[in-house]
């Protein structure tokens, strides 16, 4: 019990910061730009909406404390959602890439990167798995409680 | 019984999209490295031709480039506007010519370059480069 509440705290601050620290001090790391060849590189993702993505990644670290809190067929549904939450997430992040503007020399080039068909493989994907996660643990509680009534 | 079936399926399904999605991946965008453009400009008139020279060294799947110029007057008017779209298969090289009426009122322009990878004829992974262009003010 208390391994799993220890790996729990763990999953959850690993999803903080995966999900919004290490991504977002990257960004802002970019905005304030980057040396390259001996030229200061600045790259900022207009569209991407960061709030969305703070929050997302907030939903995803409650769900993994609860479903880690929780256990058995209520972590089943909550590793479900989890992965649709991821998987919002990263839809989010591909809008924001449509627009970029990279700054060099006083220069302004506009990129975009339109990744929308490759990102909705990578989230059929992800829910699948995710859908595979959520049965296993489903099945797994239902043997545990079913073993728990013939005791 | 059935339960673990489903989940054997559903299994075998989700390891087909992952490596689906991994070599695409990794094959579309190693591809969109192998790209090479050129620009020739050359005067004449009151036009500019401009040749654009692209080769294609990827595999499987082909791309397709489209090209745009456009200038613009002091208060940002269209004055001219131009452009090509080619598709390349692998290994191919293509040279195409757009021609701009240059006029004394330009002062600015601007290129737009959209880089698209096609697979089985579907855009799947498009880049866009907007980028101003430096222009003489006219003939």
């Amino acid at each position: 019990m208390a391994k799993r509440g220890l790996i729990g705290i763990v999953m959850t601050i690993w999803v903080l910061f995966s999900m919004i620290v290490i991504p977002l001090y990257t960004l802002s790391l970019l905005e304030r730009g980057i040396s390259y060849g001996g030229q200061l590189v600045k790259i900022s993702i207009v569209r991407l909406n960061v709030g969305m993505i703070t929050l997302l990644g907030l939903i995803a670290m409650m769900l993994t404390a609860f479903s880690y809190a929780f256990g058995g067929k209520v972590d089943a549904f909550l590793t479900f959602i989890k992965y649709m939450v991821v998987a919002y997430y990263e839809w989010t992040w591909a809008q924001g890439i449509k627009e970029l503007v990279i700054a060099v020399n006083g220069h302004t080039i506009n990129v975009g990167i339109y990744l929308d068909p490759w990102i909705m493989l990578v989230i059929a994907g992800s829910l699948l798995l995710g859908l595979i996660k959520a049965i296993y643990k489903f099945l797994e509680a239902k043997e545990e409680s079913e073993s728990q009534v013939f005791k | 019984m059935k339960m673990r079936g489903l989940i054997r399926a559903l299994k075998v399904l989700s390891y087909i999209i992952w490596i689906l999605v991994t070599v695409i991946g990794t094959v579309v965008f190693y591809n969109i490295t192998t790209i090479q453009t050129g620009f020739d400009t050359t005067p004449s008139g009151d036009k500019v031709i401009i040749t654009v020279s692209v080769s294609y060294k990827g595999y499987l799947f082909d791309i397709k480039i489209n090209i745009t110029f456009t200038l613009y007057d002091q208060y940002g008017n269209v004055v001219s506007k131009n452009g090509s779209v080619m598709i390349l298969h692998p290994g191919d090289a293509k040279t195409s010519t757009i021609t701009l009426r240059v006029t004394p009122d330009v002062k600015s322009g601007e290129l737009n370059v959209y880089l698209v990878q096609l697979v089985f004829g579907y855009e799947f992974i498009g880049f866009r480069i907007k980028e101003p262009i430096e222009t003489g003010g006219g003939p």
